[in-house]
């Protein structure tokens, strides 16, 4: 297990390579000069060219990325235009509340999603089996900011139940926890369903219930488990697409997050601030998709085979 | 005989599968018993019924099935058809336990083999965990699992078909059961693990005293296992009588079909069969194919690599049926494709009438595919499901652009149809619309269209009924005198090897260990694997099987020597020493 860990962390480091690569060239793709942008439209030819040297940007490109990749490994960034500080400060200071929102909804989603996924399975054809996967075909149809403000407008400003901004206690985290993990909760039972179903009919299931094992276990112990296999790559998928939703979700819900703060950074054009929330939320793609892999072979003992 | 004695008693058993808004009824007035610690032998072929009668049973029945209120199943004085799911679930596992047909998939992947087995305890014996895992690894012991320690907390990937089958019979056993229902429980294997487990199950019937219900397609089995048959047809039991009975004097005619479909190993020889051997060993045939040191291996893994076939060499002479018998993983079928560079020769020669065939080019090859053919195993998944017959047949014609236009196209494929005993019409229809043996001829049809002279027969047989795999064989043979056609006929079932082959190549471990002519290969087998495989095979003869000694199967394969050098020992007749 250890030195199957060793690999994938290894495997890794060429997509962090590209990662990098591709953050950086941000600076070089976006159009209009650098330079121009952090020194401000009234700069003088001297401040533009004092700016450049300041940030490395008359060197060569290769060199320019040296620079940037040795700063990263520091733990340097950059820092920000508008506010001046550190750009890893900013950044992580704001990591909490992305994380947490991200962890919740996929818990939510996770809960709710095997739960109907698996009732689904069991009264396949039935009216049950009918209107959960109606819902989740609704849930998943549904765009998450439309639904945050259905929710605001309901739950919030109708029944004054919840609060519609900021994050923290129970009331502030809820409707953004249920708007982000409505559409994977959809995503998940569909997938459970259809796990299950296979499952359902293989021999070994046949096996259990030879054994006089109830049908309650069949299903919780002996089919389940088999069925979460492809379950947890659609989970781990679904935790990264989450990162990406809670760029929407925090905009809704006015939490001060790391979305939130992208968002802010690409409307004042304060590239370092950009460049940085992007390669924190490219890592931790990368790193919750090798916890994936290694949920996945606690799951599946064959893949110890290969 | 008092009712006391009879453990289990069927009466008039209809089952109906409910299929939207008709019942079809599958089983019908079904009726048989068994004693305390005797074995009752059901045979039929696939739809007759069988399977579904023996989980009516343990009622594990699929939800649509419907089981006439008149039918009783009266199990050791108590009526199952009665009993609550509740009551049921206290009944199976405890008081009768299943064995299933294919133990690659009948265990629990993502659970521990000792887990499976003590789970069934747990839930019927009140015991604690640890006394539970005792009596598991106990039965582990019984079943024949060695090294019970270490296997106990393995996963079932780590365990081969033939011990799956000892660990889902120690599931059956785990709560000595008084009844153990084996549904078709060697069908999956090797002949030589199949004898291990037949022996197994009488070993722990002489033990326990269980009574078995054995649902089986092969006689050779029942003839091996037990005292009393019933023969299953179309959902109705056609016969009904001791082994001895039916065997000596069957007396329905279907049960007279089977038995006439099982090859007989002590079948002499057909005239033509033994002049084609005399004149193949005087010389006067031509060979076709010069096999020499053909090796094939495959990677595993960046360091290991599995020799799948380590260098043999035969001939093979025209008009001749070569069989090439081994079990499974021996390298037979590696051998057939890597003949027909289906795979890259490792090393080695294929020489075709003077020339090696690995070094030709690849319109060369596609030329020499016109006279080689292929005939696949699996006739469900070797004809695709979306096209019609016309076009699986016809396809290889357009490859080889043999035939002109339309009309031509469908006169040849519908030609070909006739020739291996299909109508015309079956040309407009598609694959899911026919049995498995029909399929198997659009199969045979399919390799006919170019008209080869070779053909690679890769276990044709092995998926299908004893009754349908015997008029498989008689096609086979009327197309190679038609056709003048050579057969390399690649299969596990000695039986059938015998009755269509010529000679006869033993393979094990990647090696020819044996090869001469089907009549001596039976009478004098030379070499151990070759004692061990014919020995391993059961004999449709309850007589034959009751006084006949049997090599001990439980010797692990290792001890077998392969030996090092191909001698012909006497004339004709080459072993591996």
């Amino acid at each position: 297990m250890l030195k199957f860990l060793m690999k994938r962390l290894i495997q890794t480091i060429p997509v962090l390579i590209g990662v990098t690569v591709l953050t950086f060239s941000m600076i070089l793709l976006i159009p209009g000069d650098p330079a121009q942008i952090i020194a401000g439209e009234a700069a003088s030819p001297a401040q533009l060219e004092l700016v450049r040297e300041r940030l490395g940007l008359n060197n060569p490109i290769p060199v320019q990325y040296w620079d940037y990749v040795t700063g990263l490994l520091r733990g340097d960034m950059g820092n920000s235009v508008r506010s001046g500080r550190a750009v890893s400060t900013e950044v992580f200071g704001r990591l909490a509340p992305t994380i947490e929102l991200a962890f919740y909804s996929t818990l939510l989603a996770v809960f709710l999603g095997l739960i109907a996924g698996v009732i689904s399975a069991v009264k396949r054809y039935s009216l049950t089996d009918s209107v959960i996967m109606f819902g989740a075909l609704f849930g998943l149809s549904m765009p998450n900011f439309w639904l945050g403000l259905m929710l605001i407008q309901w739950l919030v400003i109708g029944q004054g139940w919840f609060q519609a901004s900021g994050w923290g206690s129970p009331q502030q985290m809820f409707l953004p926890v249920v708007t982000l993990g409505t559409a994977g909760s959809a995503i998940i039972a569909r997938m459970t369903r259809s796990s299950m179903l296979e499952v359902i009919d293989m021999d070994y299931i046949q096996t259990a219930r030879a054994k006089g094992v109830s049908e309650r276990v069949v299903i919780y112990r002996h089919a389940l488990k088999n069925a979460m296999v492809p379950v947890v790559t659609v989970v781990g998928l679904q935790f990264g697409s989450l990162l990406g939703g809670a760029v929407l979700t925090e905009t809704v819900f006015a939490i001060n997050g790391l979305g939130r703060l992208i968002i802010n950074a690409i409307r004042a054009r304060d590239f370092p601030i950009v460049q940085g929330g992007v390669l924190v939320f490219a890592f931790m793609f990368v790193f919750v998709n090798i916890l994936v892999d290694v949920l996945y072979r606690l799951l599946n003992k064959r893949i110890d085979l290969n | 005989m008092t009712l006391a004695e009879k453990l289990l008693q069927v009466e008039n058993l209809k089952i109906s599968f409910s299929t939207g808004d008709d019942l079809l009824e599958v089983v019908s007035d079904v009726s048989f018993d068994i004693e305390e610690g005797k074995t009752l032998g059901i045979v039929g072929e696939s739809g007759s019924g069988k399977s579904v009668s023996a989980r009516s049973i343990m009622r594990l029945l699929d939800k649509n099935a419907v089981i006439d209120p008149n039918s009783n199943i009266l199990f050791d004085g108590q009526e199952i058809l009665k009993k609550s799911e509740r009551e049921m679930q206290q009944i199976r596992g405890k008081d009768i336990g299943m064995i299933f047909q294919d133990p690659m998939t009948s265990l629990n992947p993502t659970m521990k083999i000792g887990k499976q087995i003590s789970e069934t305890i747990l839930i019927h014996q009140n015991v604690s965990k640890k006394e539970a895992a005792e009596q598991a690894k106990e039965i582990m012991h019984l079943v024949g699992i060695p090294d019970v320690e270490t296997r106990y907390s393995q996963y079932p990937f780590e365990f081969s078909g033939g011990m799956r089958q000892r660990i889902i019979i120690a599931i059956a056993l785990a709560c000595k059961p008084k009844l153990l229902i084996a549904d078709e429980p060697t069908t999956a294997l090797d002949v030589t693990i199949q004898a291990q487990i037949l022996d197994l199950l009488k070993d722990i019937q002489a033990k326990t005293g269980t009574s078995i219900l054995l649902i089986t397609h092969d006689f050779g089995v029942v003839a091996n296992m037990c005292e009393k048959i019933v023969v299953m047809n179309k959902g109705r039991v056609v016969e009904h009588g001791t082994t001895k009975e039916i065997f000596s004097a069957p007396k329905d005619d279907y049960t007279k079909k089977l038995l006439a479909a099982i090859p007989n190993l002590h079948e002499e020889k057909s005239e033509e069969s033994k002049v084609k051997l005399k004149e193949i060993y005087s010389g006067k045939r031509e060979k076709l194919i010069e096999v020499k040191e053909l090796a094939k291996h495959f990677p595993l893994g960046r360091k290991d690599i599995l020799k799948a076939v380590n260098s043999v060499s035969f001939d093979i002479y025209k008009g001749e049926t070569l069989g090439l018998v081994g079990e499974s993983g021996s390298g037979k079928s590696t051998t057939g494709r890597t003949l027909l560079r289906l795979h890259e020769a490792t090393s080695g020669e294929t020489v075709y009438e003077g020339s090696d065939l690995n070094t030709y080019k690849k319109n060369q090859m596609k030329e020499m595919r016109k006279r080689v053919q292929f005939v696949f195993q699996d006739p469900y998944s070797s004809l695709n499901p979306r096209k019609k017959v016309e076009d699986i047949i016809g396809e290889a014609l357009d490859i080889h652009k043999l035939s002109k236009g339309k009309k031509q196209r469908r006169e040849r494929v519908e030609e070909l149809l006739e020739l291996v005993g299909l109508e015309k019409s079956f040309s407009q229809r598609f694959p899911h619309e026919f049995s498995g043996g029909q399929r198997q001829r659009i199969g045979i049809a399919r390799a006919l269209a170019v008209e080869p002279e070779f053909i690679v027969l890769d276990e044709p047989l092995s998926a299908l009924d004893a009754s349908v795999q015997a008029s498989i064989v008689v096609l086979l043979e009327e197309l190679q005198k038609k056709l003048n056609l050579t057969y390399l006929f690649i299969a596990h079932d000695l039986a059938t090897v015998k009755k269509l082959s010529d000679r006869v190549a033993v393979m094990y471990k990647g090696n020819i260990v044996e090869l001469t002519d089907s009549e001596e290969l039976f009478e004098n087998p030379v070499h151990s694997y070759t004692k061990r495989l014919l020995s391993a095979i059961p004999v449709p003869d309850p007589h034959y099987e009751a006084t006949v000694e049997k090599v001990d199967m439980d010797a692990e394969p290792e001890v077998i020597h392969i030996g090092e050098t191909f001698t012909e020992i006497k004339p004709n007749h080459w072993v591996m020493q």
